[in-house]
């Protein structure tokens, strides 16, 4: 195996939530079409009965109130399928919208120098990979912000040998730290 | 009115956020656009058509129906059909899309990531797709940004003590406040 082979790319998203997602909508465009149906076949579905003016006033009629009841119809499904669009939109796609929301929360964090926690995942939440590449980087720092206070603390221990070998060892110490850190760029 | 705790310079903020406005009200309004399209298309039709079919039906003079549903039933089913699948298409390629756009998105913000940890934190993550991945990747350039400013202050301070010449009490202050200042690297 070539180990400088780059690895595949980590997917995003779980098979399982864009299938489920798809179905939901699916779903209610179904039930949208359904309650359409329904409606169509209430208005629709009473029996033409009487001598032949009285069905050909019916039928003429109905043609006539075909406008507004399509418009009503059309109205309830429009209702109907945005408003289930809508909490699917909510709810389904708060599993890649919540955790951003934290990731920004962790990343403000950073940035104020405040206490900072690796970005948690509830169950369901999409994007794993982005919060792995997050607390990656911020595991990163903390491992150099202990590496550099580490060399510190060595340097600091000559202190009890004598004064020139403390200062010695701590210049040595901050030249190290100033090294280190330049490969940050 | 009383104030909050923490002040009144603190912003409120709730501990969940269900709604992103950008993201997910995006998403439902693009969804609902076609929705509303197709709707409106289909009452179109089904004006022409079952109109058509009622009044044809009542010219003809024999009624062999028992009710306008039977008149209009063909038509009315092969409408509803046709709705059906031209908005679930829609909506699964405008789902695919959304995904896309974010796959894009985030994959140049995890790739910024992992430069990060190579040490470089200049390079702007440009963050595509929806605006709101563009507004996350300025996010995290500005979360780079600032580790880096951190760490090029904490730099200079190193190489200005080491470079000697302090007496040994102002030495030993700035090394403690040194030290203080690296506690604050990612705590």
């Amino acid at each position: 195996m070539n180990p400088q082979a780059p690895s595949p790319p980590e997917p995003l998203f779980e098979h399982g939530y864009r299938l489920r997602f798809v179905l939901r909508l699916c779903l209610a465009f179904a039930a949208g079409a359904g309650a359409l149906y329904a409606i169509f076949y209430f208005v629709l579905s009473r029996p033409l009965s009487g001598d032949y003016a009285g069905v050909f006033h019916a039928l003429r009629n109905l043609s006539v109130f075909l406008r507004p009841v399509i418009a009503l119809s059309v109205f309830i499904y429009v209702l109907l399928v945005c408003g289930a669009i809508a909490a699917l939109c909510v709810f389904g796609l708060h599993k890649i919208a919540g955790p951003l929301y934290r990731m920004e929360r962790v990343m403000e964090a950073v940035r104020e120098g405040a206490p900072t926690r690796t970005v948690a995942f509830r169950e369901g939440d999409q994007i794993e990979p982005l919060a792995r590449a997050i607390n990656g980087w911020i595991g990163k720092l903390r491992q150099d912000r202990q590496r550099w206070l580490a060399v510190m603390t060595d340097a600091e221990r000559f202190c009890l040998v004598d004064e020139t070998t403390c200062r010695g060892k701590m210049e040595e110490a901050l030249r190290k730290l100033s090294g280190d850190m330049a490969n940050y760029r | 009115m009383k104030l909050p705790a923490g002040g009144p310079e603190k912003e409120f903020r709730r501990k969940i956020h269900y709604i992103n406005p950008r993201f997910q009200g995006g998403a439902a309004l693009l969804v609902s656009t076609m929705v509303v399209a197709g709707a409106v298309l289909f009452g179109a039709l089904v004006y022409r058509d079952v109109g058509k079919a009622l009044w044809e039906s009542s010219m003809r003079g024999h009624f062999l129906a028992e009710s306008p549903y039977e008149i209009v039933r063909d038509a009315l089913l092969w409408h509803l059909a046709g709705l059906s699948v031209t908005v679930s298409c829609l909506a699964l390629i405008a789902f695919l899309l959304l995904l896309n756009a974010v796959r894009s998105g985030i994959g140049r913000v995890i790739a910024a990531f992992r430069a990060s940890e190579a040490g470089d934190l200049s390079t702007p993550t440009e963050a595509g797709g929806l605006k709101e991945f563009r507004r996350f990747g300025e996010l995290v350039d500005l979360t780079r940004g600032s580790a880096l400013d951190r760490v090029r202050a904490l730099r200079e301070e190193a190489a200005e003590l080491a470079s000697g010449g302090l007496p040994p009490e102002p030495f030993r202050a700035r090394w403690e406040e040194l030290k203080g200042k690296i506690r604050e690297v990612a705590p």
